[in-house]
């Protein structure tokens, strides 16, 4: 038989939030190499944290990302505020929750719209998707903002929002601000259930995945910035416990590190890992939704996690409608945090996952450790393993072919390639 | 001013020269008395002109030119030059965000783009190399709008 080799390098895969690759190697019919590469500089957050006030960490680590900043605020104050042993008020806490519903609109739109449709459709971007299909990118240009505007509402402006601080919030909104939002919200709800009918009408590719999901879990609600961390296969933790469980390790070829579970392996983070979890929990209407379009837990196929994009949109507008709704300016924005030396930790699901962080303080309140655990880099695993998969059952397709089905498929997990980067250990050997 | 006539600002203010797209526009929407728009997100530019008639958006460059060089750019004609990289730290730039205007339909019968070079990209408010020409880009802003 003749010896054939077969080579597929992407240098910058497009699409994506930062700079990733992907290389594979095929030799003879067999799979030799299959990596999903991140090149983008680390950026060294965890480096940067130490020495710093314990008040700073939400405005610091928000620069992580452009696109969830909302996420590393949530984690890391809640992770201050746990160890100094405070509780923020309830009234604030739900503000919270409305700010993050703004952030996984906005990110969950941005990424099904005009980066993971025009996989689906065969269209090279966004924008020559919405050259043939106006009225539906349209809608998602009217929910995004929607969910701008209620990011800027809360945060002060919808990109690096600087309205959350320890205890709470720096000024909380009167009703009267608020409640131009609701028409708009009345409105994104329609949009989000047309997005829903829309992205279950994509010609999704069939594959399945024997993974462990990891996700926030609540008993009374889809958990967005509370909860204990629960695995599909029996995993119950306090998020305290998270080091107990999970290991970060370098590999050569990425500037992030990789995730799994001590003694059990590589596991998956995001929509669909919420989804199986608690799918008895999101609001009624997206429930309803999810059953309409043939969505149910579990759901093992990675290219149908627009489908759970889509439905956790929809979830997100119901509940921030809610709360909109019923708004009352809390009393107080937020409680003084004196701070504690200790340790604390806090977990949160970014749109993209669970966004795990831990801080060492003294009493008076420096960063003596910090460790920032984002969704991507615990997902590099589970892409690589999805990866692997399809070039071993695609190996017939021509080489554009089977390239632009690797690259749907890295984007299934809408990676955060800038997120995922920033903790590469520096180390100098002087000698 | 007619109400078919809207100043757009794009950037951050506390990202240094980003910011001076929105200093120019407030400082032209008040002599103009033309309504003003500030964009954070280039995402929301094709919201920030909606349907206006006329649109002119202020933004920073970014390795266009030398630090200072205005360049004014009139899009209804044509596509967005290569050349012009827009400054935004996101995904989506001002150049996305008038493709993306375009393929929707909704781009305004005159849109001009007025670009400002920046000399640096940190730390709150203008550089002096930058606040030296806000002038002079005003001046621009104001002959796009009497010009459309």
């Amino acid at each position: 038989m003749r010896s054939e080799t077969r080579r597929i390098g992407v240098e910058y895969i497009s699409r994506v939030e930062g700079e990733g690759s992907l290389r594979v190697l095929v030799r003879d019919g067999k799979v030799q190499e299959c990596e999903f590469g991140i090149f983008e500089p680390p950026r060294f957050f965890e480096a940067f944290m130490r020495g710093r006030k314990f008040t700073e960490a939400p405005d610091i680590t928000a620069r992580i990302c452009g696109i969830c900043p909302v996420a590393y605020q949530m984690s890391s104050v809640q992770a201050m505020e746990a160890a100094c042993g405070v509780t923020v008020d309830p009234a604030v806490d739900e503000l919270r929750t409305l700010l993050y519903c703004g952030e996984w609109i906005e990110s969950h739109v941005l990424h099904m719209y005009l980066l993971h449709a025009p996989d689906f459709l065969g269209y090279e971007s966004g924008i020559a998707l919405a050259a043939d299909h106006p009225e539906e990118v349209g809608r998602g240009l009217r929910l995004k903002q929607t969910g701008n505007a209620l990011v800027a509402a809360l945060g002060g402006r919808e990109i690096h929002p600087v309205g959350i601080r320890v205890g709470g919030f720096h000024r909380v909104p009167t009703r009267r601000e608020l409640e131009p939002l609701i028409p708009r919200f009345e409105q994104a709800r329609e949009d989000a259930l047309a997005t829903v009918d829309f992205v279950a009408s994509l010609p999704i590719p069939e594959a399945e995945r024997d993974d462990e999901y990891v996700a926030l879990s609540d008993d009374d609600h889809y958990a967005i910035h509370h909860g204990r961390i629960r695995s599909t296969r029996g995993m119950d933790i306090a998020v305290d416990e998270w080091n107990d469980y999970f290991v970060e390790e370098h590999v050569a070829r990425s500037t992030s590190l990789h995730s799994h579970i001590r003694e059990r392996g590589l596991y998956q983070v995001g929509p669909m890992a919420r989804f199986n979890l608690s799918e008895e929990l999101l609001r009624p209407v997206a429930l309803e939704a999810a059953h309409r379009v043939g969505l149910s837990a579990p759901c093992t196929n990675p290219f149908r996690s627009i489908v759970v994009r889509a439905v956790e949109t929809l979830h997100a507008v119901d509940l921030a409608l809610e709360i909109l709704e019923r708004y009352q300016r809390p009393p107080r924005p937020y409680v003084p945090v004196p701070p504690v030396a200790g340790v604390g930790h806090g977990a949160s699901e970014a749109p993209r996952g669970l966004l795990y962080h831990r801080y060492e303080i003294d009493a008076d309140g420096r960063v003596l450790h910090a460790q920032i655990v984002p969704p991507t880099a615990q997902n590099q695993g589970s892409i690589e393993a999805d990866l692997l998969h399809l070039v071993e059952r695609n190996l017939e397709l021509t080489d554009a072919d089977l390239q632009h089905l690797l690259e749907q498929s890295i984007r299934n997990y809408d990676p955060c390639i800038s997120c995922s980067v920033h903790f590469l250990r520096l180390e100098v050997d002087r000698g | 001013m007619d109400d078919g006539t809207v100043i757009i600002g794009v950037g951050n203010p506390d990202r240094g020269d980003d910011g001076v797209g929105i200093v120019v526009a407030a400082i032209a929407g008040a002599i103009t008395g033309a309504p003003v728009r500030t964009v954070n997100d280039p995402f929301d530019i094709v919201d920030a002109w909606g349907f206006a008639d006329r649109a002119v958006v202020v933004d920073a460059t970014r390795g266009s030119s030398p630090p200072g060089v205005i360049t004014v750019l009139d899009i209804a004609a044509g596509s967005f030059p290569p050349r012009f990289s827009s400054s935004s730290s996101h995904g989506l730039g001002l150049a996305d965000a008038v493709a993306l205007g375009k393929a929707l339909g909704r781009l305004p019968r005159h849109l001009v783009v007025v670009g400002v070079e920046g000399a640096s990209f940190d730390g709150f408010g203008l550089s002096p190399e930058i606040s030296a020409v806000v002038d002079d880009a005003v001046g621009k802003v104001l002959e796009a709008i009497c010009d459309a």
